[in-house]
């Protein structure tokens, strides 16, 4: 907790500061305003004129005036740095996000964590406005009326306090439960939320299968689970809330009792029976208000332990690195021994895989699906750390480097293509948002989906992404290739992107490919063999191994996968004729 | 105003399935309310008859009397609170579970439209605003309002002239809290579309997150996002403002009033028409009655929130559902089809066509084969079979039934498909088969798993077929996604198998296996397949060549080579290419 009110809202303690004097200055004016009308009433009882009382009404109507203008820069004052905190915390969580590994997502959904971003940090902001309000307001006032009860009977006042001590033994037993069920109910928001996300995303497969019903019956499951929980949180609350709510009227029957006694034994005055009663009154709001600062503070706690869970995730970015990657000239990359397993699966994806890529060769990797490929293709491309000692560029271990400078100069086309909602031309100069048109020209040319480009009625200014609904699974995956092109890079990985256009698109592809006059390494994944001919080394991977390697001759000149499905694609043609 | 009565109408529907609770419920609110007055009342008993009047005995008896009303009405207090809780959290409950069914109904232009993030946030956090504010809110403001009518005909009774001049304050205060309500309702309007958008762009960014680390990304799209934040950041912090005006100005009201009427009463009136009893007692109710009234205004601010999310959350239930046309299909489905001059585009996009005079005949238990350029419109053919779009011209025929004469849920118990990229849910690999399907036997699945040679994949998983998979977290790679989603067809009994590119990310050899072992069961079903790979399309009966929306050709792998057309081309292309690898040998 102590982190968090450091690091955000003791970032706004000027605000906070001058918030608590106009706060203090507010229940001050409070309290006079009772004063003035009770001196009014005396004036009146002893028949004074309005002449004389003349002062003292427009006295009250000053301090109302006052109390307003206090009142509102108060609450202006301490709400204010609560959305400032709510705003830094999003955008921190936020940066945060766009830095962390795959790993992350395998173990958290893409839901939860939007409910995080969203829901948890509102909790945040609720604690650190509403939070610290009452909890000023009530320890002023507490303050303030415990001195004035004391000032007049000491004893009477330890009294009267007795029902407070149970208050907190009943928190104390309660809390621990508020805190679980309220964490356990921001869980079951996060499933609800990620429940959403993928029904909204799968909506055309769900119509298409009537998965509709099945959907509504686990929704509901959620859904149910969800309520569940905030009934729980609503018998604890229901419970003790109102029990804190009349802690003062159990105050007034010790009053009632104990004070009567003393009135009766004349160590009281009835006068002071009556104040001591108005006090208690007073007390009535803020010790109710106390219930919601536990449920506010319960909540933050629990949000904020959600969102810890995620800023506490180092991001391979913020690593230590010794190293830049300069990128004027393409790597000597080698791959000694690189194993590499997924968590919860019981064989590894990769195995000892050893490969020496010398700067501008074009490597092919071959092999049925499931035997790694990509997983190799993410490794290169630095979006999965690979593990320590076993990935090399120009030889330095690539987890010495400073992560982003590899990145730079490295392009990937993703075998699970993803435009982001923008135009054509946005997503093209993705990596350089401010280069030329000329350029995407360029790069759209070489990726063969020029022409598809301008056939669109708004061209360049043609939507993709998610309403991109113009836009065929074909040019989609030819923009991904051409929003490669465009960026600078020494490395190019092209997962299985060519296998998924005709043999015309593929052919002019690969010629278009090979005709750019850079002479970045590229990386072809394919188990087209058509693709990868042409390449000046081909390794074979099968089940994570490598198992053979040679160029396209030499692999045809012995028994391999590669050589099979060489001449299965052959006859698939010879079967047509 | 007049729209916000619609949806309180439309929210008030949820509420009185409570009926019985809510009745409870309201009766308690005088109850309690009595209660708890009766408390001053056995305190000022206390002072004028056991001390002033001497009658000490009596002070047990008073006291356990007091010490019983409190006991009551926190036992009362606790009830009616649960009894709130209950209802807000079923009525949110109830909401979220219509409209998630209101939204699986909505036509697919209305997802093609609107953004992912955006539909979520109306079904999580504006229904989470809705509650949060039921249970502090609403409930308590009626008791207000309650307690705020009683305290003014006491006020009427006493003195009908003070009460004018305190309520003299009230027009310029009903003005100035209706300046507040619409500056506020604006500004949570806002903010609740701001929810959705910034919801939007988180969804999109992590979905995309690999893409912008791989481009370097971070700080461009940090900065997108920024802007959202700080929007958002800006009309709350206007709300801060409106809602702490708001508050503060009703509050210090009751000592303004106090002040005029003082002054009125001595200073414009002769004092023997008010006596100072009077005027002590009205001082008394002129602070009462700006109590409850400082509480509604506090409530007002959290009311218009309630508001905004109702407009968001009942907006999105009147967005329309097409009517499913009745007609019924006379079983049983032999899985023929005809598509006969279908012309279509995208709404809203009428001047690039998708489908220009497209028809042709599928007779049941055969395979045809659709071939032609990316964008051709392909897929789109696909979509309209299954009934995801409608507002096509021309008509679409299953077994001589129009399509556009039936509910799309009765025809796509008959069509099953692949896509070209199964995006799978993070649920029970078998989930995915059967997507929740209980007539799916797991048999049944695992019979599915080993036509698309998926059984090693399987065993590599540490609870077989009940292992959870991972959508973003690429523990399955592309092609053993689609293996998934191709095993999602062939489980159905459907007798029409829509194929688009079902096997592209799948290795050749694999994919013959596949091919092999699914021909028996895919020769007695009608199949249509879309491909690049001529290869595996050879057992097509009839192929056509789609290209820019139109059939171009249309006929037998023979007759097309014979026709020397687009097919013929096409198939010399990849012909040469491999060809050419032979003589490279």
């Amino acid at each position: 907790m102590w982190p968090f009110i450091r690091a955000y809202p003791l970032r706004y303690w000027g605000w906070y500061s001058i918030g608590l004097i106009t706060l203090v200055i507010t229940t001050v004016v409070t309290t006079w305003i009772p004063l003035t009308v009770q001196h009014i009433i005396d004036a009146i009882h002893s028949n004074a004129t309005w002449i004389a009382l003349r002062p003292l009404v427009l006295n009250l109507i000053g301090l109302a005036i006052l109390l307003a203008i206090f009142r509102t820069l108060s609450r202006i004052l301490i709400f204010t740095p609560g959305r400032y905190v709510e705003y830094d915390l999003r955008r921190d969580l936020h940066a945060h996000l766009l830095t962390l590994p795959p790993s992350f997502f395998r173990t958290h959904t893409i839901g939860d964590t939007m409910s995080r971003v969203i829901n948890d940090i509102q909790a945040l902001r609720l604690m650190s406005a509403f939070g610290l309000l009452h909890i000023a307001n009530t320890s002023l006032i507490y303050g303030f009326v415990i001195t004035q009860m004391a000032a007049i009977n000491g004893p009477l006042t330890l009294w009267v306090m007795i029902p407070v001590p149970f208050a907190l033994i009943m928190i104390q037993l309660f809390v621990k439960k508020l805190y679980q069920f309220t964490k356990e109910s921001q869980e079951r928001l996060g499933h609800i939320t990620d429940f959403f996300v993928e029904s909204i995303a799968n909506m055309s497969v769900i119509k298409s299968f009537n998965a509709e019903s099945p959907l509504m019956a686990d929704m509901a499951g959620h859904n149910v689970a969800y309520r569940d929980t905030q009934l729980s949180l609503a018998r604890i609350r229901s419970s003790m809330f109102p029990f804190i709510a009349t802690i003062g009227a159990f105050g007034q029957v010790i009053l009632l009792y104990k004070g009567g006694q003393l009135v009766v034994s004349s160590e009281l005055t009835i006068g002071e029976l009556v104040a001591f009663s108005n006090y208690l009154v007073l007390l009535a709001w803020p010790t109710a208000a106390f219930s919601w600062i536990i449920s506010i503070v319960q909540r933050g706690m629990a949000s904020l332990h959600r969102i810890n869970d995620i800023l506490n995730t180092p991001s391979p970015s913020q690593a230590p690195y010794t190293a830049r990657f300069a990128g004027n000239a393409p790597p000597d990359i080698r791959l000694t021994n690189l194993s590499f397993s997924y968590p919860h699966q019981s064989q590894p994806a990769l195995r000892a895989i050893s490969l020496h890529i010398q700067p501008g060769q074009r490597i092919g990797i071959f092999g049925p699906t499931g035997s790694g490929k990509s997983t190799l293709a993410h490794l290169l491309a630095h979006i999965e750390p690979a593990p320590k000692g076993t990935l090399w560029f120009d030889g330095i271990d690539t987890r010495d480097y400073a992560i982003t400078s590899l990145r730079q100069h490295i392009a990937m086309v993703p075998q699970r293509r993803f435009l982001f909602s923008t135009t054509i031309q946005d997503t093209i100069l993705f990596a350089d948002p401010s280069a030329p048109l000329s350029v995407a020209e360029t790069a759209a040319k070489k990726a063969c989906v020029y022409d598809d480009i301008m056939q669109f009625p708004q061209q360049w200014g043609t939507l993709v992404g998610e309403k991109g609904i113009m836009v065929s699974g074909g040019q989609q995956h030819r923009l991904a290739l051409a929003r490669a092109y465009a960026s600078d890079y020494q490395l190019l990985i092209l997962d299985d992107v060519l296998s998924s256009v005709d043999h015309d698109t593929e052919a002019r592809m690969i010629q278009a490919l090979n005709a750019s006059a850079t002479h970045a390494t590229v990386v072809i994944i394919s188990h087209r063999v058509s693709a990868l001919k042409n390449c000046d080394w081909i390794i074979v991977l099968d089940a994570g191994q490598i198992t053979h390697q040679g160029t396209h001759d030499t692999l045809l000149a012995s028994d391999n996968s590669y050589k099979t499905t060489w001449h299965y694609q052959q006859m698939e043609t010879d079967l047509l004729a | 105003m007049t729209t916000d009565q619609h949806y309180l109408r439309d929210y008030m529907r949820y509420l009185i399935r409570h009926k019985k609770r809510l009745v409870i419920s309201f009766v308690s609110i005088p109850l309690i309310a009595g209660i708890h007055i009766s408390q001053p009342l056995l305190l000022k008993y206390a002072i004028d008859h056991v001390f002033l009047g001497q009658q000490y005995h009596a002070l047990p008896w008073v006291s356990s009397l007091f010490l019983a009303t409190v006991i009551i009405e926190f036992s009362l207090r606790s009830f009616q609170s649960y009894l709130f809780q209950y209802i807000g959290q079923h009525t949110v409950t109830d909401i979220r579970n219509d409209l998630f069914a209101h939204v699986t109904q909505l036509p697919m232009t209305y997802f093609d439209r609107t953004p992912q993030g955006t539909l979520t946030a109306r079904l999580t956090s504006d229904l989470e605003s809705l509650n949060d504010s039921f249970a502090t809110g609403v409930v308590t403001l009626i008791a207000d309002v309650i307690t705020l009518v009683g305290i003014l005909i006491a006020m009427i009774i006493l003195s009908p002239q003070l009460t004018a001049i305190t309520l003299l304050v009230t027009p310029p205060l009903f003005l100035f809290v209706n300046q507040c309500r619409k500056k506020l309702r604006t500004q949570y309007t806002h903010i609740r579309s701001t929810i959705g958008r910034l919801n939007a762009s988180i969804q999109e960014q992590l979905e995309g997150l690999s893409i912008i680390q791989q481009y370097n990304r971070q700080s461009y799209n940090e900065a997108q996002f920024d802007a959202l934040n700080i929007d958002y950041r800006r009309t709350t912090i206007q709300s801060v403002i409106y809602d702490a005006l708001l508050y503060s100005v009703i509050e210090s009201m009751a000592s303004i009033t106090l002040g005029f009427v003082i002054a009125y009463a001595l200073g414009f009136h002769t004092q023997t028409a008010i006596t100072i009893g009077l005027l002590v007692a009205f001082i008394d109710y002129i602070q009462k009655f700006f109590q409850p009234l400082k509480e509604i205004s506090n409530k007002f601010a959290i009311l218009q929130h309630a508001l905004a999310s109702l407009e968001k959350i009942f907006g999105l239930f009147n967005q329309p559902i097409p009517p499913p046309p009745s007609g019924t299909l006379s079983a049983p489905i032999t899985g023929s089809l005809a598509i006969r001059a279908v012309n279509f585009h995208y709404q809203n996009h009428p001047d690039k066509p998708i489908l220009t005079n497209v028809s042709f005949v599928v007779p049941a238990k055969t395979t045809v084969a659709i071939v032609g350029p990316t964008g051709s419109g392909k897929s789109t053919i696909f979509k309209l079979l299954l009934g995801l779009y409608s507002g096509y011209t021309g008509t679409i025929e299953l077994d001589n039934h129009n399509l556009a004469d039936h509910d799309p849920r009765t025809i796509r118990q008959h069509i099953v498909s692949v896509g070209q990229d199964t995006r799978l849910f993070n649920r029970s690999l078998a989930f995915n088969i059967t997507l929740g399907n209980p007539a799916i036997t797991e048999a049944q699945i695992h019979q599915a798993i080993a036509w698309v040679q998926a059984t090693d994949l399987v065993s590599r998983l540490p609870e077989g077929i009940h292992s959870p998979l991972n959508q973003f977290g690429s523990q399955l790679s592309a092609g053993e996604a689609q293996l998934i989603g191709f095993a999602r067809a062939l489980v159905s009994p459907a007798p029409i198998v829509l194929l688009d590119e079902a096997t592209a990310t799948i290795d050749s050899l694999n994919e013959h296996r596949i091919q092999t072992a699914t021909m028996a069961l895919l020769q007695t079903k009608t199949v249509v397949v879309i491909a690049h790979r001529l290869s595996t399309i050879q057992h097509a009966h009839t192929i056509l060549a789609l290209n820019n929306g139109q059939i171009i050709e249309q006929g037998s792998h023979t007759e097309l080579v014979a026709a020397n057309g687009y097919y013929a081309n096409l198939y010399r292309m990849q012909f040469n290419a491999t060809s050419h690898l032979h003589s490279g040998a």
